[in-house]
């Protein structure tokens, strides 16, 4: 009787970490005891399948938002722009200062 | 290659996650630029030392992206979070009748859901990606699925 209520105190452990082994959240000691139990029990992995189910169920809640062609191209151009501007190296003599106000000027 | 070409594919991918957090096409597009540009002035100095990327391979450019993927994240996980509760009263005006148990959730929840399960990102990156403690990030996961999902089963009750 004891065994039998230690046995279901043990099943309910493992069917509470299964979100968290699906998540990648468990230690890799807890990874391994789950994955060994999940071995001697292989009725388990239907239920590892139905919150697989559910994640996926999840994921179809999560907006997937995509932008246009243009507004692509236009944050792309921003995006670069502030590349060009923030990643600037400073010029190292006098001759350095007219090369890039130079470079500047030209791709004004 | 240089350092925009290493970055420009992931433009799609972070304007994703700026509109989950502000569900505004400008206001996303600022957060992207907004989180770059921290991104770039703390960062200048190491980006510019590791710049030589032509005699990168294929692999090592791939990392490379992906690292300045997660360091550009975690500044606008950092924005996008303080940002979308300042405008959270204009929100919820504006706010899109679509996914709207998500767009519900509070920002921190929004940003942990999104980068587990669209980027798919590991609990430990995400750690790492938005400075909450591990145990905060679980939390919050835990949270988030049980809210989407409960909200998905309350809509289909008759």
């Amino acid at each position: 009787m004891m065994e039998k209520t230690q046995n279901t105190t043990t099943y309910i452990s493992f069917q509470k970490k299964i979100v968290s082994y699906l998540d990648g959240s468990l230690s890799n000691d807890d990874k391994s005891e789950f994955e060994a139990f999940v071995r001697t029990h292989p009725e388990f992995e239907a239920q590892i399948k139905t919150k697989e189910d559910e994640i996926s169920l999840l994921k179809s809640l999560i907006p997937v938002m995509t932008l246009s062609k243009e507004s692509l191209e236009s944050l792309k151009n921003e995006m670069k722009l502030s590349i060009l501007n923030l990643l600037k190296e400073e010029p190292k003599s006098f001759m350095e200062k007219i090369k890039f106000s130079w470079e500047e000027w030209i791709n004004r | 290659m240089d350092f925009f070409e290493l970055v420009q594919p992931l433009t799609d991918k972070l304007f994703r996650l700026a509109y989950s957090l502000i569900p505004d096409d400008l206001q996303a597009e600022q957060i992207v630029i907004d989180s770059l540009n921290v991104y770039l002035l703390k960062e200048k100095k190491s980006i510019l030392a590791s710049r030589d990327l032509e005699t990168l391979s294929n692999k090592d450019i791939q990392l490379a992206r992906r690292n300045h993927f997660k360091g550009i994240l975690a500044y606008m996980a950092e924005i996008g979070v303080r940002r979308s509760t300042q405008l959270s009263d204009q929100l919820k005006r504006t706010r899109t009748q679509e996914f709207v148990a998500f767009f519900n959730l509070e920002p921190k929840v929004k940003l942990v859901i999104f980068l587990r399960y669209d980027f798919q990102f590991t609990v430990d990156e995400i750690v790492d990606i938005t400075s909450m403690p591990r145990y905060e990030v679980i939390e919050k996961l835990h949270n988030g699925r049980f809210l989407l999902l409960n909200d998905m089963n309350d809509g289909v009750r008759p």
